[in-house]
């Protein structure tokens, strides 16, 4: 019945459930849209939460969201992981942590690799530079040498200028050994920049060296003031081998130049790749924390929402088939334990059921066996009074002289007969009114009566036996209705038992009945002095075969009976007492009688005038 | 003075009756069963009868009927004579067609005048 996956030893998973929770925070991090949908439930949870709106707006039980079928495996593979939900979480949370990590490992790398093709691209543009500044000190030196022999050998031009600097040949001699010094200097940086091109620096240096000495042979020549065989060597060397350096140079710093176009072009094309893997493994990384999200929250989900579903099936009172999740985490244990908690209420709810109806075949049979004691019960009181009639009758016809004249002997002792038969008659009348009363056969014949006409009436039925003892019997009318709708003999029978107790208990003193009007009813108060009940027997006293101050007549059923009478005909009898001070039993009946679930304005149910 | 057939099958209540009519100065005529009681009506032609209800051999409402039946007896003041003592019960034999009701148990203080009102 139970899913394997969700059968495992508890100890474990209680263990790792009991851990510190830190990684809990984290689902947020990586729920993306899962913990949307849970972060809807929980705040639906705090105020009024419509159920049903929700289940139908989210689908529900074992099924992922569309187009992420394929995404199953993997879930399940998630779900169905022998861990606790923090170190799932922590996994997941590693797992997008090291992507993060290797797009900024792969980001320096292309920093790294374009960072080396810029640096490429500016030493092209130095060594161009620097050849073309040698290109020009070269130029330069055969400008300032052709400028002191042109000087040298037309001294009227050295009148053109009151500029000395423009008209000393020497000037520009001191301009020529700089230029060269530069030069030097500039040739030197290029070779320490340029390590590659050693060939053509030995054949530039070859070059270089030559017209140096050229050039230091005119100057030589010069300085000694031999002008025209300096201008014939400059002429013949120093010119060629000046243009022999420029050829050098120039052909290198063409070179140079389609160099530094080469090395610019590599750093765009490099630059574009790099953006290009930046961009394209950014979104991988993105696309793969998505689907990392997505997997680790639905592993999660989806035994939530199957508890949810069950628990839901559950608050409307049916019972749900056993939830199968294949989580074997905290989620796996909150499964199986609704499993058992399911399977232990429904076992209950049988059980309870197999109770009821158990309950129900008892209460059936005791309400038989009481309905049988109860006709029982009528059918031997009625066959006990046939002959009691019999007793009764023939005792007062032999009291009236119906048999000759008695002598007061006889008289005396067939009193005795006639006042036993009655006592045992009502008793017996009593019992039958119980058995009636217990069957449920209890006859009203409502008509409409004058109250006060049937409580005087009661009144003096009592008053041989209250002036026998020395009580009086009093009556106050304080408002009561001048009709009622009840049967006549029933309202008799409860004030003729209230008023017999009355009157049975009081000693000495006064037993007062009145009448009043109250909430629409007939209200009748029997007020005697006698002893009172005290307050734990005032309820005690409506109850069957209980006698109060051991009165040694009566079956213990008459207020009983009166109490079921006056219940019967919708009133009640209601009891007041003070130890010592007297008892005031009050009956309370509506004005009209109401048959048991008859509506009050039947027809059927209307009553002729009283003649 | 009048003649009075009484058919009951308690012969304490027959016993009782008889007793009450005859010291008030009426014949008595007595039946322990319906069908006695019938031929006995036939017979005698009384000028009352009291009818119990719940007769062993025969439904006091069936032996009521047999009397009707005959034109003998069939105009005989007929009365139900019963403890079912509810209203409803006086009115069912009314309906039945009993000239009038007499509840028991047989009262000394009251019989004598009910069965003269019953004469009347």
């Amino acid at each position: 019945m139970q899913s394997p996956f969700t059968c495992y030893p508890a100890g474990d998973l209680a263990r790792w459930a009991q851990g510190p929770c830190g990684f809990w925070d984290l689902a947020g991090v990586l729920g993306l849209g899962g913990t949307t949908a849970l972060g809807a439930t929980m705040k639906g949870s705090t105020s009024t939460f419509d159920r049903e709106a929700f289940a139908s707006a989210n689908s529900q039980g074992d099924d992922l969201p569309r187009f992420t079928g394929r995404l199953r495996p993997a879930v399940e593979a998630v779900a169905a992981l022998r861990w606790p939900v923090r170190r799932k979480l922590l996994a997941g949370f590693l797992c997008g942590a090291s992507l993060l990590v290797a797009m900024g490992v792969l980001s320096l790398v292309a920093m790294d690799q374009m960072d080396g093709r810029r640096t490429e691209y500016e030493q092209a543009q130095q060594k161009t530079a620097l050849a073309r500044q040698m290109l020009y000190d070269v130029t330069a030196q055969s400008h300032y040498r052709a400028m002191a022999l042109t000087l040298q050998s037309r001294p009227t031009l050295q009148k053109a200028s009151t500029d000395r600097e423009l008209t000393d040949p020497a000037h520009y001699e001191d301009s020529l050994a700089e230029a060269r010094e530069d030069f030097a200097g500039k040739f030197d940086a290029l070779q320490d920049l340029d390590t590659e091109d050693q060939a053509m620096f030995r054949g530039l240096g070859d070059a270089n060296r030559q017209y140096r000495q050229s050039s230091a042979r005119v100057s030589q020549l010069y300085a000694d003031g031999d002008w025209h065989r300096a201008m014939v060597a400059h002429i013949r060397r120093e010119h060629t081998d000046s243009h022999d350096v420029e050829d050098l140079l120039g052909a290198y710093v063409k070179a140079a130049v389609r160099d530094m176009a080469a090395a610019g072009q590599a750093y765009e094309s490099s630059n574009q790749l790099h953006t290009l893997t930046v961009l394209g493994f950014s979104a991988l990384s993105v696309l793969a924390a998505m689907t990392l999200g997505f997997i680790f929250s639905w592993a999660f989900i989806l035994p939530v929402r199957q508890v949810q579903g069950a628990l839901g099936e559950l608050s409307m009172g049916r019972f749900p088939d056993p939830v199968v999740v294949r989580n074997r985490d905290e989620f796996g244990l909150l499964a199986r334990d609704l499993n058992t908690t399911s399977d232990r209420l429904q076992a209950l709810f049988a059980h309870q059921r197999d109770l009821a109806a158990e309950l129900g075949e008892t209460n059936a049979s005791l309400a038989r066996a009481s309905e049988a004691k109860s006709n029982f019960l009528a059918s031997v009181s009625h066959e006990l009074r046939t002959p009691l009639n019999a007793v009764l009758g023939f005792t007062e016809a032999l009291l009236a002289g119906v048999d000759g004249p008695l002598n007061d002997e006889q008289k005396t002792s067939l009193g005795w007969v006639q006042r036993g038969g009655s006592h045992l008659l009502s008793l017996i009348n009593e019992l039958l009114d119980m058995a009636r009363v217990e069957a449920g056969r209890l006859t009203f014949a409502p008509e409409r009566f004058s109250p006060v006409d049937t409580v005087r009436s009661v009144i003096e039925e009592h008053r041989p036996l209250a002036d026998t003892k020395g009580i009086g019997l009093a009556y106050r009318d304080e408002g009561a209705p001048s009709v009622v709708v009840h049967d006549p003999q029933r309202v008799r029978q409860i004030l003729s038992n209230l008023l017999g107790n009355a009157v049975k208990l009081t000693a000495v003193g006064e037993v007062e009945v009145i009448l009043s009007q109250v909430d629409n009813g007939l209200r009748v108060a029997v007020r005697d002095p006698g002893p009172g009940v005290p307050e734990h027997e005032r309820e005690a006293i409506f109850e069957e075969f209980h006698q109060a101050h051991g009165s040694e007549h009566g079956t213990g059923l008459g207020l009983s009976i009166s109490r079921r009478l006056a219940r019967a005909m919708g009133g009640d009898i209601s009891v007041e007492s003070e130890v010592g001070r007297g008892s005031t039993f009050a009956l309370w009946v509506p004005e009209t009688y109401t048959l048991p679930g008859a509506s009050s304005h039947d027809p059927s149910r209307e009553v002729p005038e009283l003649q | 003075m009048a003649r009075i057939l009484i058919v009951d099958d308690t012969p304490a209540n027959l016993a009782l009756a008889g007793k009450l009519l005859t010291a008030a100065g009426h014949v008595a005529l007595s039946a322990g069963t319906a069908s006695a009681g019938v031929t006995l009506a036939a017979g005698e032609l009384p000028d009352l009868v009291l009818m119990d209800l719940g007769l062993p051999d025969m439904d006091g409402t069936r032996a009521l009927n047999a009397l009707r039946s005959n034109p003998r007896t069939a105009h005989l003041r007929i009365v139900a004579f019963t403890a079912f003592a509810m209203p409803a019960d006086r009115d069912r034999a009314l309906a039945a067609g009993f000239d009038g009701f007499l509840s028991k148990p047989i009262r000394f203080a009251t019989f004598a005048t009910d069965v003269a009102g019953l004469l009347e």
